[in-house]
Order: C-alpha cells, then structure tokens, then sequence
C-alpha cells in the first residue's frame, strides 16, 4: 500500500513536471509532425532555455522577461539548424545534433558551470507549491496553444504546414519551402527552450544535464498524445492539448517505474528509453502483427 | 511568348554516367497556344518543363518570357507565371491538407501571404462552385485530406489549383505591364502609369462627390466601395499576367477512363482560359487529339514541330514512324 500512497502524493509532481514537458514537447510537435524534419537541435536547447534563464533571473531580471530571453535564445537555435541545413546542404538530422553538440560548450558558458541553482524567490512555479504552479503551467500551455493555433490557420502558417507536407507542391505554388523551415524551426526550439526555463524554475536549479534525452519524452509526448486523439477528431487544438496531456501520462509512467522500492536510478534513463520503445511499437505491432494474428484466425473460423 | 534560346542541360556532368538531356534546344511559344510535347524516355521533354518551372537551371543558354530572361529567377518566384501539374498524383497537392486548404494555398500563389485566416467564407463558397462542374463530388469533402482521394480526383483538384492564383496588385500590374511589354518598354511604362493615374482620380472624385453628398455612412461607404471596384476592374485589363500551364504526363498514373475525364477537363480549363499550355504526354493519339501544335523530342533535340494545320493531317502510324526514321539515323551517324 505504501507505494500507492507514494505514488498518489507524487501526482501533483507529476502534473507540474507532464505539462512543462508537454509544453516543450509541443515544439517538438511542430518539427516531427509538421515539418516531417526529425530535429535533434532540442537536447541542446531545452538546456540552452534553462541556462539563460538562470542566469537572468540570478541577475535579477523579470522572470517574465526572462522567459521571453529563453525563449529568443532557443529560436536562434533552432535559427542555427535550419541555416546548416537549407544553406549548406547538411541533412536535417545531422544539422540537428550538430547545433545539438555547438549548444553543449555554449551552455557552459552561459552557465559558468555545470550546475546554477536559482533562488525561489519571486519564482512563478516551484516544486515546494504544485497547486499555484499547475494553474499558472495551465495558463502558459493554453496561452500556447491558442497562439499556434492561430498562426497554422492563418495564410502564413498554412503555407508552413503545405512546405512540410509537400515540398515540391509548395514551390510550384511560389512558397519558398526553406524560409518556412527557418520559421518553423525558430519557433519549435523557442518553445523547447521555453519548457526548459520552466523546468528550471520548478526545480530550482539549471543543469547542463537537464536536456539530455529530451527528444526521447518529446517524442513519448506526442505518440501517446496522438493515440488518445485519434478518437478525439483532427482539430488541431485539440491535437495540441493532447500533447500535455501525453506529457502527464508519460511522466506518470515513468514515476511509477521509479517508484518500485529498490530500483537504481541508473536505469531510469533505460527504462524511459523501454516505455518510448513500447508506446512507439504499439501502433505497428496493432497493424502488422496483431492485424496478421486476426486475419489468419477469421479464415480459420470461416473454415470451419 | 515563351522562349527557349539554345538551352542546353547535362546531368551529372564529368562523370560516366554523363547525359546531355537538351542539345542547343530553342522554340517560341505564342500566348494562348496548347503544345502538346512527345518522346521517348530520356529524350528531354520533362527537363524541358523542369527548366521552365525553375526546378532546374539549364547550363547554357536562357528561358525568356516575352523576351524577358528569367533563367536567374528562382522557383517559388516563378510559380507566379507557371502552374504545374505532375505525373505522380501525390505530388500535385499536400497529403496531410484538406482540399479546402490546398485550394486557398493555390490561391494565394504569386502574392504575399499574410496572417489572416486561410480561407475566408466567401472563397469556400467560391470553390465549391469551381468543385460542381468536376462531377467528383468533391464540393461536399471540402475537408477531407487530399492523401485519401483517388488519383484522378487528386489530378482534378490540382489542375484546378493550376487555375488559381492571386490577383496581382496594381503595383504589380504595373511592373508586369513594362516589364513583359513586347514593345518600346519606355512608352509602356508611360501607358500604363498614365491609366493608372487616370482611373485613379476618376475614382477618387467620385470618392470626393460621395463623401460630400448628404447620404448616410453606411450608404457612403457601400458607394465608395463600389466606385473603387469599378476603378479595380478597368484596371486590370492592363493584367498581362496569365498563368503557363506545365503539364508533365499528368494522365500516365490514371486508368484509361479516369485519364480520360482528366484530359477532357484540361481541355476545358485551358479553352475556358485561354491559358499557354505545354502538355508532355506517352500518348501518340492524346498528343493529335489535344492541342494545336505538336512538338516532337528526339535524344535532347526538337526533331519536329507541328502547327495546328500540319497535326490535323498526323496519324499517330506517321508519329511512329518518324521516331523510326530518327532512330535509323541515329544508327547511321554512329556507324
């Protein structure tokens, strides 16, 4: 029983931490979904966002300005990659782990160090008040979620959907396919970079570390968001919020596991890996396998 | 016109697998004439449209549009002349999209696109009235992805797209008009600035008289608004812009019946528009059929070229026999 009751006193935790993922992992979104461009640059910028905010706010910024820095900071990474790759002819997943490593050293420097706690005080969200940080996380991801909403519905942001829909259909309808990539690329690792600052905050310290893996819950975010929406119809709002919520119950799962008495945090980093294995096989093992499976017992049925 | 001045192009230049896709090629096309493009593979019909588009940039020589060169001028740029449509279905439009979407993308070709709304209500209900006449019922799946349409349905849409396009804005008249005159470019640009100033302040007057007559705001502005569309529309007949249809095999993934229908409303739509087309097609008797003149690729040159009065007396038998007497000399020349 211990271990549901730990388990129940961490869902606030897991609330707080799901959502600012989920916000980061809507960047993602972007890149993976609408652009059909697999952008590793995020490791690195969900560090970069926390980075920069730290500094900012132990120098006394406005922890509302320095949101937006961080956020800035994660688009002109993004800004790196795109220019990598649509000007100098590097594909786009090595433009990503390129900018990826250049943010390492960049994040050191940024930092000082490997590791900058922030102080609490002032702090929008903290692990110390979870009921406060929901609200204002939930305030922040609506706010997100309206904007991006509106600008892929607007002329502008559908010709960024139709470039990573089909680039070549694009061109031949005077769409500059690459500016779009730039945009897009600017505004997904502005978000990643925004949900690092978040994570930051919340925990109260900026690490060098904090990225690393980022894309793998990313990626966890969206495919679970995706299978729970597919019931849910196409709107695109809708398929944005679910995103979060894919967040919430990724790092829901992955509490559970981490709660097991006696589990080595050293496989916390495997057992993520395991759980994004097991949500992405889902819908191919569905379709081959078990759709192989039922065919196969239909006609025996039928035989008889 | 459209021309081709000597454009030569070569694939994977230097290497063994060298190939000289367009020999010195060079035509002119009239405004309004339906080319109909056939050859074998390789022979250069396809790079010819690619060059057109601005997909590809020939080595040599230059595409220029009523002498105008617009080798330099890169794809996206050049969509504003150019409409496409591919062989492969999937190409003409964006799967993911509805074809809502795909249409109000194609709609905005050629123009800025800014951040309103996609589509407005009026558009939608304009292009459900351009969806009718296709007999596809694709005026009740304005939402639908286009990636779960048949092909013909997906070439049908596209070839609609082809039509669409953004009205160019008077500035843009104006620019197109000396710009692509045929004439003394100077004068032109006297002309065309001249109407322009001339229709203006007829419009603006009128604004004047509107605004200072006792009539109620909402009547003003109602009249106002209709002095400015009429001034709009006097205008644009100085548009000399129209879109070039690029048309590369685009039945040759489409059974024989839809590619049919398909053919029969590129007909259409060009005639109703009276737009430049340039069709490549495998088919010898779509080739007579369609069209008004006949261009014939032979190994990256043009080996024949049909007027109208020339291809009504082509069977497809003399076609075949044409691309033997080419290969035949071929032959010759290497023995």
């Amino acid at each position: 029983m211990n271990y549901f009751t730990a388990l129940f006193n961490s869902l606030p935790g897991v609330v707080n931490l799901g959502i600012i993922y989920g916000i980061a992992a809507i960047g993602v979104f972007i890149t993976f979904k609408i652009l059909d461009f697999a952008d590793l640059t995020v490791d690195g910028s969900f560090a970069t966002g926390g980075a920069v905010f730290a500094v900012l706010t132990v120098a006394g910024v406005n922890i509302i300005l320095a949101l937006i820095v961080a956020f800035l900071a994660g688009a002109i990474a993004g800004l790196i990659t795109a220019l990598i790759h649509c000007y100098l002819g590097i594909p786009g997943i090595l433009s990503g782990i390129l900018t990826q490593l250049m943010l390492w050293s960049i994040n050191l420097v940024i930092l000082g160090k490997a590791n900058q706690p922030i102080s609490s005080r002032g702090a929008l969200i903290a692990s110390s008040s979870t009921g406060t940080s929901i609200g204002i996380l939930l305030a922040i991801a609506a706010l997100v979620v309206g904007v991006l909403y509106w600008f892929f519905g607007t002329r502008y942001g559908a010709s960024v959907r139709s470039a990573g829909s089909n680039p070549a259909m694009s061109k031949a309808n005077g769409i500059s396919v690459n500016n779009r990539k730039i945009i897009a690329l600017m505004i997904s690792n502005g978000l990643v970079a925004l949900g690092g600052a978040l994570f930051s905050q919340y925990n109260g310290a900026a690490d060098i570390n904090n990225g690393r893996g980022f894309i793998v819950i990313a990626l966890a975010a969206i495919i679970i968001g995706g299978a729970i929406v597919k019931k849910w119809g196409k709107n695109f709002a809708i398929q944005l919020s679910f995103v979060l919520v894919g967040g919430i119950i990724y790092y829901l799962v992955y509490q559970a596991i981490a709660l097991i008495n006696g589990i080595n945090t050293e496989w916390l980093k495997m057992l993520s890996a395991v759980v994004v294995v097991i949500f992405l096989a889902i819908p191919y093992v569905k379709s081959h396998y078990f759709a192989d499976w039922k065919s196969k017992h239909n006609r025996k049925k039928e035989a008889k | 016109m459209l021309s081709f001045k000597n454009v030569n192009k070569v694939f994977l230049k230097g290497t063994p697998d060298e190939k000289h896709a367009l020999k010195d090629v060079s035509f002119d096309i009239k405004d309004g004439e339906f080319v109909t493009i056939i050859g074998g593979n390789g022979s250069g019909k396809s790079t010819t449209l690619n060059i057109l588009a601005g997909t590809f940039k020939p080595d040599g020589g230059s595409v220029l549009l009523n002498n105008v060169d617009i080798t330099d001028i890169n794809e996206n740029t050049r969509a504003r002349y150019f409409s496409r449509v591919f062989q492969d279905p999937r190409m003409g439009t964006a799967g993911t999209m509805s074809v809502l979407e795909n249409l109000a993308i194609a709609s905005r070709k050629g123009s800025h696109r800014g951040f309103s709304w996609y589509v407005s209500k009026t558009e939608k209900e304009k292009y459900k009235a351009m969806l009718e006449p296709l007999h596809l019922g694709l005026e009740n799946r304005l939402s639908a992805k286009t990636e779960v349409l048949s092909g013909g349905q997906r070439q049908a849409l596209t070839l609609l797209m082809a039509t669409l396009r953004a009205e160019p804005t008077h500035k843009q008249i104006i620019s197109d008009y000396y710009t692509f005159s045929m004439g003394d470019k100077e004068q032109a640009k006297v002309e065309v600035t001249n109407a322009y100033d001339e229709y203006k302040n007829e419009y603006l007057e009128k604004k004047n008289e509107i605004l200072k007559s006792n009539l109620s705001r909402v009547e003003k502005k109602a009249k106002i608004k209709e002095a400015y569309a009429e001034f709009d529309k006097k205008f644009r007949k100085y548009d000399l812009t129209k879109q070039i249809l690029l048309l590369d095999e685009h039945t040759a993934a489409l059974d024989p019946k839809t590619a049919k229908k398909v053919l029969d409303l590129t007909n259409q739509i060009v005639n109703e528009n009276h737009l430049t087309t340039l069709m490549v097609t495998h088919n010898m008797r779509d080739a007579l059929l369609y069209g008004n003149r006949l261009i014939m690729f032979y190994e990256g040159k043009i080996i024949h070229d049909f007027n109208a009065e020339e291809k009504k007396k082509l069977t497809s038998a003399d076609l075949l026999r044409l691309f033997d007497e080419a290969d035949e000399k071929l032959h010759d020349s290497e023995n």
